[in-house]
């Protein structure tokens, strides 16, 4: 009855930041992230096996919150948007996601190039 | 942040039970993802058919799925806890019966000490609803043989000027002759220094307090308690300003006090206050009466022992009249935060009795819980090593046991709100069966639930974390050490039993010590007959010279006249009422005509007082016996000369000892003087003199309507009064111990059934090897007999113990102590060879054969 284990792209807990900006763009259902995270990457794929876990996951921190609404071809969708404090989680998560980035070039730079 | 909060809360609470509406929300969204995969599959040129399984098997398992989305959801702390409670409840519903025992013997035990401790609480513990009560001290004088909080004026003054102190109040509770529009009442009434309001930080809810200009002036003004303002004047806001006539004078109504203000007695509420000045001004200018208590208050930082040291130097000095003997009295200051006065001294031992009493039964009850949660325990055995197996972890566990205890814990203690709630108010009738019924407020309040929840989650996890500790080691030791295990389970059931018993003998011991001295009491012959006789009491002090006279005759006519009556008499000093006129060598009684033939009491010489005496104020006296001793050891005391308070009388007559103070003191040496009408009545009735205390009150309407009732009792009822703190910690302690037995015997029942039901087999062998049912009840009953005769071993040194506790209520009980012993252990080996019989013939019912196929 653990913390599921979560896979994939969230092994380095990124998979929340995804998640938490794209909802910063505004509202958007399950399907709608996973869609949108495919398009504007590919090396990242997401499984929907960790995809709605980590929603829920986020819901019940009380970073995300959700409704029923009518998808575009209209049929009932669950729609997730940031609450206030997931909009604040947004901003900590993406610098420390920078500041983390920054180290790891500064130190493997040197290194390979 | 707020509304981020309530989301918070609003969806936790929504996934804690909503699970249902949570997975069906999870599946729903997992379809919509897979068809909207389906379709975009599709756009892309995929067959309908290959789209759909491709979209499906991207995504997996849906249940699986679905069930770890919904795991995102559950890890905390209360959601586990809640799933621990519905498994818990669902546990005690599936055993009915052990769940119905424990929370009913928990409920008995929680709710005893709940009834009395809010009657501890609301005579003894409550602060007074003034400012920081807890600065608060009272004096009081400690004699030899009692203590009194009586003070005079004159040392009032004294005390008053203390730097100690910010300020020294002094206020007399006191009964009120109300009258209103001719007809007479008695209000409970408070006489008050003007600094005693602003002392105490108390201010008037409507108009004004009393103030040290009103006190100085003896101002006849009165402020009401809120109680009576709503009850004689409707709570009307024109009240102040009116006129009410007290003792014969109009006091004007100056305020209201606030709603919980009642005066500074808890169990006496005061009704009206008037400045002490404008009734009590004879008695100021006279040394030689005490009747003021004082309340101070402690400047900050000033500590009650330099309170104590001050005041105690000043007392010192204070001159004493010397007709007073002895050694002098000594000062003492006590916290008076929680108010002080008679009803609190005399209920303070009885109480705290019985909170001792009432904390072992629910200290039985809750060994008898534990031992119930440990026969259950091995019971559980197999459902608790599943859980293991499937990897429950072993704090996850615990938890669970305890939240079961906590659960039948709580249970009990809902159920004993319930029970306090109604017993409370019977135990406070309990107390006031004497002239003024003793009014607390017992409304359960927050004090009273936070008790009896911390009651409950304490016994729940004390008295439950042994059993679930063990249920759980049990286990993890595997089964092959399954059988000494068991063996240290009995030895731990075997020490619970004892101990039980052990409690059970002091809980009863007690009791019967408390209802022996009881009975001693009431077979003290107390000199007099107290059947068949009504008493009234008056207090027609608006009555003066003639007019006195004039009433007393027709009083005496009307009442001899009642159908029904036997003879009418009148006296100063009731027996058992107390002795009010006294000197060091006696006390003094005036009493009418046929005062000796009406109370019974016995002439022993001479001749008895009559109306002559009475009327011509004759220099005569009769003396008891105890008098004739004491002065006339080796004469004939006829004829004899006494001075009695300053007046040479001749003795006439000598009679036997009665006894006024108390049943516990000897006779109080009396000397009787003639007198024609006194404040109190004596009617010897040939019926049932209840039955004409309507009539005796009709006669005083018809002579006076302005003399209200003071009293209207039977003389046995007043008796009965004198022991009522005697009776209610015996018969209350008689009840728990019997409580506590049924208990103890309930746990024994449960621990041989259990162990019978353990040596079936091993019953079925010696059985079959030719034992008899006889062997084998007595081989059960044997442990039910070790177990309670160590039980009674250790009980009894230390019930001997604890009646040293309250060796104050005890009464010439040492000589039946033995007996009392005896007849207790007998009844507690009665009872328990009851409970261990039941189990003992079920043994002896096994039929060898089943036994023995079973194994």
């Amino acid at each position: 009855m653990g913390r599921p284990q979560q896979p994939g792209a969230d092994s380095v807990g990124t998979l929340d930041l995804l998640i938490l900006s794209r909802l910063a763009q505004g509202p958007m259902h399950g399907f709608g992230i996973a869609e949108y995270l495919y398009q504007v990457s590919d090396a990242l794929h997401v499984e929907e096996g960790s995809l709605y876990p980590a929603l829920h996951r986020l819901e019940s921190q009380g970073l995300v919150e959700s409704t029923w609404g009518v998808s575009e071809n209209n049929r009932r969708a669950r729609f997730y948007k940031l609450t206030p404090r997931g909009r604040k989680q947004v901003a900590v998560k993406v610098s420390d996601w920078r500041r983390m980035v920054e180290a790891v070039n500064r130190v493997i730079d040197p290194l390979v190039s | 942040m707020f509304t981020q909060f309530c989301i918070d809360v609003r969806t936790r609470i929504a996934a804690l039970f909503g699970r249902r509406r949570l997975y069906s929300r999870a599946e729903e969204e997992l379809q919509f993802h897979a068809a909207m995969r389906e379709r975009r599959l599709i756009e892309s040129g995929l067959s309908p058919g290959e789209a759909h399984t491709r979209a499906h098997r991207e995504l997996g398992n849906p249940t699986l799925l679905a069930e770890r989305t919904l795991d995102s959801w559950r890890y905390s702390f209360v959601d586990t806890l809640i799933q621990d409670i519905r498994y818990g409840l669902r546990m005690l519903r599936k055993n009915p019966g052990f769940t119905a025992t424990a929370v009913l013997s928990l409920a008995l035990g929680i709710g005893a000490n709940a009834a009395i401790f809010s009657l501890f609480d609301a005579l003894l513990f409550r602060y007074l609803p003034v400012a920081m009560p807890q600065e608060l001290v009272v004096a009081t004088q400690r004699f030899t043989d009692r203590d009194s909080l009586m003070f005079n004026n004159r040392q009032r003054e004294a005390l008053a000027g203390s730097e100690t102190l910010v300020g020294l109040c002094a206020s007399r509770h006191s009964q009120l002759r109300a009258t209103k529009s001719g007809e007479s009442h008695f209000a409970e009434g408070m006489l008050a220094s003007g600094n005693c309001f602003s002392l105490l930080g108390v201010s008037a809810v409507l108009g004004r307090v009393i103030t040290q200009a009103d006190d100085a002036s003896a101002e006849p003004v009165a402020v009401l308690s809120h109680r009576y303002w709503q009850g004689q004047f409707g709570a009307d806001p024109n009240a102040i300003g009116q006129t009410i006539t007290l003792q014969d004078r109009p006091f004007t109504i100056i305020g209201v006090a606030p709603r919980g203000f009642t005066g500074l007695e808890p169990g006496v509420p005061a009704d009206i206050i008037v400045p002490v000045k404008s009734l009590g001004g004879p008695l100021l200018s006279n040394p030689d009466v005490f009747w003021l208590r004082l309340l101070g208050r402690r400047k900050a930082r000033v500590s009650i022992e330099q309170v104590q040291a001050d005041l105690a130097v000043r007392f010192a000095r204070v001159p004493r009249n010397p007709r007073m003997k002895g050694p002098p009295p000594k000062l003492e200051i006590v916290p008076a935060g929680s108010g002080f006065g008679d009803v609190r001294m005399q209920f303070s031992l009885p109480l705290r009795i019985l909170m001792a009493a009432v904390a072992l039964v629910l200290l039985i009850a809750c060994m008898n819980l534990a031992g119930l949660l440990l026969a259950r325990a091995s019971g559980r055995r197999q459902e608790i090593n599943l859980r293991i197996a499937l990897g429950a972890g072993r704090g996850r566990l615990l938890r669970q046991l305890l939240v079961e205890s906590v659960l039948l814990s709580g249970l009990g203690g809902l159920l004993g709100l319930g029970i306090a709630w109604v017993v409370s108010p019977l135990l406070a009738q309990s107390m006031s069966r004497g002239r003024t019924p003793i009014v607390l407020d017992l409304a359960p309040d927050w004090r009273i639930l936070a008790f009896v929840a911390a009651m409950s989650l304490l016994t729940g996890i004390l008295f439950g974390i042994m059993p679930a500790l063990r249920a759980i080691r049990q286990q993890t030791l595997g089964a092959q050490h399954g059988a000494r295990l068991k063996a240290g389970s009995r030895s731990w059931s075997s020490a619970l039993i004892v101990s039980q018993v052990a409690l059970c003998v002091i809980v009863l011991v007690s009791a019967g010590l408390l209802l022996g001295s009881l009975r001693k009491l009431q077979q003290v012959d107390a000199g007099f007959r107290k059947d068949h006789m009504l008493m009234l009491d008056i207090r027609p002090d608006n009555y003066k010279g003639p007019a006195t006279l004039r009433l007393h005759r027709e009083l005496y006519q009307r009442f001899s006249d009642l159908p029904g009556v036997e003879s009418v008499t009148t006296f100063d000093d009731v027996p058992l009422g107390g002795a009010n006129v006294t000197t060091n060598e006696f006390s003094i009684n005036s009493v009418g005509p046929r005062f000796f033939e009406t109370m019974g009491i016995p002439l022993l010489a001479g001749r008895v007082l009559n109306e002559q005496d009475a009327l011509e104020r004759r220099p005569v006296t009769v003396i008891s016996e105890s008098v004739a001793r004491k002065f006339f050891p080796d004469r004939n005391p006829l004829g004899q000369h006494l001075d009695v308070f300053g007046k040479d009388r001749e003795v006439i007559g000598v009679v036997r000892d009665a006894r006024y103070r108390s049943l516990r003191l000897p006779a109080e040496p009396m000397v009787y003087q003639p007198a024609f009408g006194a404040w109190s009545y004596g009617i010897r009735t040939t019926g049932d003199p209840a039955r004409l205390a309507a009539a005796v009150r009709h006669e005083l309407r018809q002579a006076a309507r302005d003399v209200p009732v003071w009293a209207l009792d039977t003389l046995d009822a007043r008796v009965d009064a004198t022991l009522v703190k005697e009776r209610m910690v015996s018969s209350l302690c008689l009840w728990f111990g019997g409580f506590a037995l049924l208990i103890a015997c309930i746990g024994l029942y449960g621990r041989l059934s259990y162990a019978v039901s353990e040596r079936t087999g091993e019953i079925g062998v010696r059985m079959a090897l030719g034992a008899r049912q006889g062997q084998v009840v007595w081989m059960v009953l044997k442990d039910a007999f070790i177990l309670t005769l160590f039980g009674i071993a250790i009980g009894v040194p230390l019930a001997l113990a604890s009646t040293q506790i309250f060796r104050a209520l005890l009464f010439a009980v040492s000589a039946t102590e033995a007996d009392t012993l005896g007849f207790i252990a007998a009844c507690i080996i009665a009872a328990t060879s009851i409970a261990g019989y039941l189990p003992a013939r079920r043994a002896a019912g096994v039929d060898p054969v089943i036994a023995l196929r079973a194994e």
